[in-house]
C-alpha cells in the first residue's frame, strides 16, 4: 500500500475518532453496564418490594379485569402483560389509561390524550406494588447506551456507530502489516506516546471481532429504516406491510369496532400452548380487549433454541389462531437477525458470558480513551494551538473519566431517594447528567492531569462505597429475606459495588504515590513505524 | 476533511443502496434470505466505501469512480423497475 493512502487513512482515523469519541464512549459505558440491567434492575426494585419467586403459579385471569376496573383504560391501544422472569420477579401489567374524569368515548381530534401506565403486581398476592415506574435505573443505561437520550438519538448513535465501522476497518487496514508480528506489543518502557499507541493497538486487535459484532449490530437497530428504505420504496412500492411479511414479522392494528366480546382464558390458553408447542410463554399483549375485534398476541422462547423466538395471534371472535397471521418460523431475515441481536445483548448464556462481553466493552472505553491521549500528546510535539489541545484534554478527562462518578451518583440516588417521590426517575438521570457536567467543568478549570483522575476515581469509590453501605443500612432485613428465598442478584450488585469501589480507592492511591510527571524525551520517529504508531 | 465525511457519507450511501437493489435483481434467491444479505450487507459497503473515501487525496477522486458506478447501477435498477428487463 503507497505510503500516502495510509497517511490519508491515518488522518482520516484520528480526525473522526476524535470527534466521535466522547458520545461512543458513553454509549460503550452505558452498553457494558446494561449487559447487567436485569441485576440492577432487581438490585434496585427487590429491596423495596421483596417477593417470594416460583412459589405459586402465576394466573392473570383473575387479575387482569380487576386491575383494569381501576382505571379508565383505553382498550381500543394494546395492553401488555409480562410474566415474572430473569429480568423482574414482578407480573407486570402495561396499558394506556385516561384521567379519571375524561370521556374516552369521544372520537377524533376531540379524543383525549391517554398516559401509558404499569403496574408491577405480586405474582403471589396479586397485590399491585406500585403504578409509578419508580425504578428507572437500568432503564436508563439502555437508553442512554442506545440514543444518548438526545432528540433524534437513535439516529445519532446511528451514525456515530457507523463511523466507529469506519475506524474499524481503517484502524485494521492502518494495522495490517503488523497484526501478527505487533500482537501484543505494549513497550512499557517507553514514553507515553508509545505506550497509549501500544494500548490502543492491541486492545483494537483483541476486541476487533466483538467490535465488528457491535458496530454491525448497533447499525441494524439504528439506522434500519435507511438500510430498508430503497427495498421497501422499490421493491414493495411503499407497501410496507407487505415487506414485514416478507420479513417474517406480522403487525397487525385491529380496528376497535366498539361491539362488547366476552374474552377467552387466558392462562388456559397459556397452558395448552406451553404444553402442545414445547415453548415458554413469557408475555401476552392485548388488541381491542374486551371488543369484537379483539386479537391476543402470546410471545414467547422455544425451548432448546438458540434464537427462535415464539409468536402467535389468536383472534378471539373466530376462536382460532389464523393462519394469515401466523406466518411460518423458519423465515430467513427473522432468524438472522435476531441470532444478531441475541449477540448483540449477550442474552444467550449466562452471567459469565455476559462478564466477559462487559470486560470487552470496558477493553473498547480503552481504547477510545488511549486514542484521544495519543492524538494530544503527538498534537503537543507538533505544537498545536494550546486551545485545542486544552479543550480535547478536558473534553478527555471529563467526558470519559468523568462517567464513573457520574455513574456512582445515580447508583447512590436509585439507592438512596424514597419511592414516594414524584418524577424518582428523572432525578436519578438528572444526578448522572449534573454529575458528568461538574466533572467536564472541573476538568477545564484544573490543569493537573493526575490530581483530577485522583480526584474522580476517590469520589467515584466513596459514592460506590455508601450506595453499598446504605444497602445494608435501610434494607437488611430484606436483603436477607432475598438470600434466604436464593435470590442473590441484588447482594451480587451490593458486592460488586464495594469491589468497585476498592478498586477506585486502589486506582487513586497508585495515583498518589506515582511520579507527577513523565521526564522521558520524545524519541524520533522512523518512517517505517509509521504505521506502528497511528 | 470536512468533505470526505459529509460528500463521503451522502454518496456512498446513495451508491450502496443502488448496489443492494441490484442484489434484489439479480440474486437467484428467496426474498427473506435477499432481506438478510441486504440488510447485513448495506452497512458493511457503506462503511467500507465511507473508508475508501478517507484513503484518497482528494474527494474528486472518489467521485470520479463512484458517481459512474452509481449512474450505471441506478440505469440497471431503473430498467429492471420499468419492465426493460424482465
Amino acid at each position: 500500500m503507497k505510503a500516502q493512502t495510509l497517511r490519508n487513512l491515518v488522518d482520516g482515523h484520528g480526525w473522526i475518532g476524535l470527534f466521535i469519541s466522547i458520545p461512543l464512549f458513553i454509549v460503550f459505558w452505558a452498553g457494558s453496564i446494561t449487559f447487567f440491567q436485569p441485576e440492577v434492575y432487581r438490585w434496585a426494585s427487590t429491596v423495596h418490594f421483596p417477593v417470594a419467586e416460583g412459589k405459586t403459579e402465576v394466573k392473570v385471569d383473575a387479575l387482569i379485569d380487576r386491575k383494569l376496573a381501576q382505571y379508565n383504560v383505553d382498550k381500543s391501544s394494546r395492553i401488555f402483560i409480562t410474566y415474572p422472569s430473569e429480568y423482574s420477579p414482578y407480573l407486570r401489567l402495561g396499558f394506556y389509561a385516561f384521567a379519571p374524569s375524561t370521556d374516552a368515548s369521544k372520537a377524533g381530534q376531540d379524543k383525549p390524550r391517554a398516559k401509558y401506565t404499569a403496574l408491577l403486581i405480586d405474582p403471589n398476592s396479586g397485590e399491585t406494588l406500585t403504578d409509578q415506574r419508580p425504578f428507572e435505573l437500568s432503564d436508563f443505561f439502555y437508553r442512554l447506551h442506545y440514543n444518548l437520550k438526545l432528540p433524534q438519538g437513535d439516529y445519532v448513535v446511528g451514525f456515530i456507530t457507523l463511523f466507529f465501522m469506519m475506524l474499524l476497518m481503517t484502524g485494521l487496514v492502518i494495522q495490517l502489516k503488523n497484526l501478527i508480528k505487533h500482537f501484543f506489543l505494549y513497550r512499557a518502557d517507553r514514553n507515553t506516546r508509545y505506550k497509549m499507541n501500544d494500548l490502543h493497538n492491541v486492545v483494537g486487535v483483541v476486541t476487533l471481532p466483538y467490535g465488528l459484532m457491535f458496530a454491525l449490530t448497533g447499525l441494524m437497530f439504528n439506522l434500519n429504516i435507511i438500510a430498508q428504505l430503497p427495498t421497501v420504496a422499490v421493491l414493495y412500492k411503499g407497501d410496507i406491510n407487505a415487506a414485514f411479511k416478507d420479513a417474517g414479522t406480522n403487525r397487525i392494528n385491529p380496528e376497535f369496532l366498539d361491539k362488547p366480546q366476552a374474552m377467552p382464558s387466558l392462562d388456559k390458553l397459556v397452558a395448552e400452548l406451553e404444553q402442545q408447542e414445547q415453548v415458554d410463554i413469557t408475555g401476552i399483549t392485548l388488541y381491542n380487549y374486551g371488543d369484537k375485534s379483539a386479537v391476543i398476541r402470546f410471545r414467547g422462547q422455544l425451548e432448546h433454541s438458540f434464537a427462535n423466538h415464539y409468536a402467535r395471534y389468536y383472534e378471539v371472535d373466530k376462536g382460532q389462531f389464523p393462519a394469515e397471521l401466523n406466518s411460518a418460523d423458519d423465515n430467513v431475515f427473522a432468524n438472522g437477525t435476531r441470532l444478531l441481536y441475541r449477540m448483540h445483548f449477550a442474552d444467550f448464556a449466562g452471567v459469565d458470558v455476559r462478564f466477559i462481553f462487559f470486560i470487552l466493552g470496558l477493553g473498547v472505553c480503552a481504547m477510545i480513551v488511549a486514542g484521544n491521549v495519543l492524538w494530544l500528546v503527538k498534537r503537543q510535539k507538533r505544537n498545536a494551538t494550546p486551545k485545542t489541545i486544552s479543550i480535547m484534554r478536558a473534553l478527555t478527562l471529563g467526558g470519559c473519566a468523568g462517567v464513573i462518578p457520574a455513574t456512582a451518583l445515580s447508583f447512590l440516588l436509585e439507592r438512596s431517594l424514597p419511592l414516594e417521590l414524584s418524577m424518582r426517575g428523572d432525578m436519578i438521570e438528572y444526578g448522572f447528567g449534573i454529575g458528568l457536567f461538574i466533572a467536564v467543568i472541573a476538568a477545564f478549570r484544573y490543569q493537573e492531569q493526575n490530581s483530577l483522575l485522583r480526584h474522580y476515581a476517590l469520589s467515584g469509590a466513596m459514592l460506590f462505597a455508601i450506595t453499598a453501605i446504605l444497602d445494608w443500612v435501610l434494607f437488611a432485613p430484606a436483603l436477607l429475606y432475598l438470600i434466604e428465598q436464593g435470590s442473590f442478584a441484588a447482594l451480587s450488585v451490593n458486592i460488586a459495588l464495594l469491589l468497585v469501589s476498592f478498586a477506585l480507592a486502589w486506582f487513586s492511591y497508585k495515583l498518589t504515590a506515582k511520579a507527577p510527571a513523565e521526564t522521558e524525551q520524545e524519541k524520533p520517529v522512523k518512517g517505517s513505524e509509521l504505521s506502528q504508531q497511528n | 476533511m470536512w468533505s470526505k465525511t459529509l460528500i463521503g457519507t451522502l454518496v456512498s450511501m446513495l451508491v450502496t443502496m443502488s448496489l443492494i437493489l441490484n442484489l434484489a435483481y439479480l440474486l437467484p434467491v428467496a426474498i427473506d434470505v435477499y432481506l438478510f444479505v441486504a440488510f447485513i450487507s448495506f452497512f458493511l459497503v457503506w462503511a467500507g466505501l465511507l473508508s475508501y473515501f478517507y484513503s484518497l487525496d482528494k474527494i474528486t477522486q472518489g467521485l470520479k469512480i463512484c458517481v459512474p458506478v452509481l449512474v450505471l447501477s441506478a440505469a440497471l435498477n431503473g430498467a429492471f423497475y420499468t419492465g426493460v428487463f424482465a
